[in-house]
């Protein structure tokens, strides 16, 4: 009974290790979006007002 | 640096249109005259309300956070060649009196950042007690991802060298920034020292102030800026 609870624990273990590093790469891609956005939006600011 | 020195205040907007043209009066009434204002994507374009004072008015097309607007005047600060820029809130809670205090050791050369303390000297009165716990717990958490304890975590007021400037990255768009800025003081050995600055506590600032769900975001988006940058 105990090395089959230590078995899910493990498995258990694994999957939220594994999910935490899937969450962070997805993580790791939007703030590129993110900053890709922000350089645009930045990019046009900053043109407009040069022109003023 | 000298007293010719070009010091550009950088004024981060979003729907701050009650507070905005008596901000910047009250910093012309000071002296500064080469303000930079970044509206950042408000509801409201608050262009109407500035139009007639004339500074530098960027607007973000879209709301990007108060990071990314610190980002955008820092960049067209660079671009104007400034030699210092201050950072400056827009919802009237910081007094421009206290800018000069926070020159002087940047422009005497003995910091390269000064940032400011509300719990430096200063009467601050009005500041609500769940706040103050915030800050408090904010300053260990700045001190555990940046291994620098400040007396206050959040102060929008700050006074950067152009050397400053041109190192610090912001990469968080967020609150989260103020952080960052920290932690890149760190990473590029910047000298830095806190002063002592008024803040005032009004109805309206207090509605602009962190939430606690706020702090909850800042928290993530800092465990996040550590796994990405690792």
């Amino acid at each position: 009974m105990m090395e089959v609870l230590l078995a899910i624990a493990v498995i258990l273990i694994i999957i939220v290790l594994g999910l935490f590093l899937l969450v962070a790469r997805l993580m790791e891609r939007v703030k590129k979006l993110e900053h890709l956005v922000a350089a645009l939006v930045r990019q046009e600011a900053m043109r407009k007002e040069a022109e003023k | 640096m000298n007293n010719s020195d070009k010091i550009y205040i950088v004024i981060p907007v979003f729907n701050d249109r009650p507070t905005i043209a008596a901000v910047i009066s009250e910093l012309r009434n000071e002296g500064y005259k080469d303000i930079i204002v970044v509206d950042d994507g408000s509801l409201h374009s608050i262009y109407q309300e500035i139009k007639h004072l004339d500074v530098h008015f960027l607007r973000h097309r879209v709301n990007l956070g108060q990071g990314a607007a610190l980002k955008t005047g820092f960049l067209y600060a660079q671009q104007l060649n400034a030699d210092i820029v201050v950072t400056f809130d827009a919802d009237g809670q910081h007094d421009a009196k206290d800018i000069q205090a926070m020159l002087e050791p940047v422009i005497k050369g003995e910091a390269d950042v000064t940032l400011g303390s509300r719990f430096l000297e200063k009467n601050n009165a009005g500041i609500k007690l769940r706040r103050i716990v915030l800050l408090k717990l904010a300053r260990f958490v700045n001190f555990i991802f940046t291994g620098i304890l400040l007396s206050d975590a959040h102060n929008g007021l700050r006074v950067l060298a152009r050397s400053a400037v041109s190192l610090i990255d912001i990469t968080e768009n967020r609150m989260a920034h103020a952080s960052e800025i920290l932690f890149e003081i760190k990473k590029h050995g910047l000298n830095y020292k806190e002063v002592g600055v008024n803040v005032r506590y009004t109805p309206y600032s207090q509605t602009k102030g962190q939430s606690g769900w706020n702090s909850v975001r800042i928290l993530l988006d800092l465990i996040i800026y550590k796994i990405v940058k690792k």
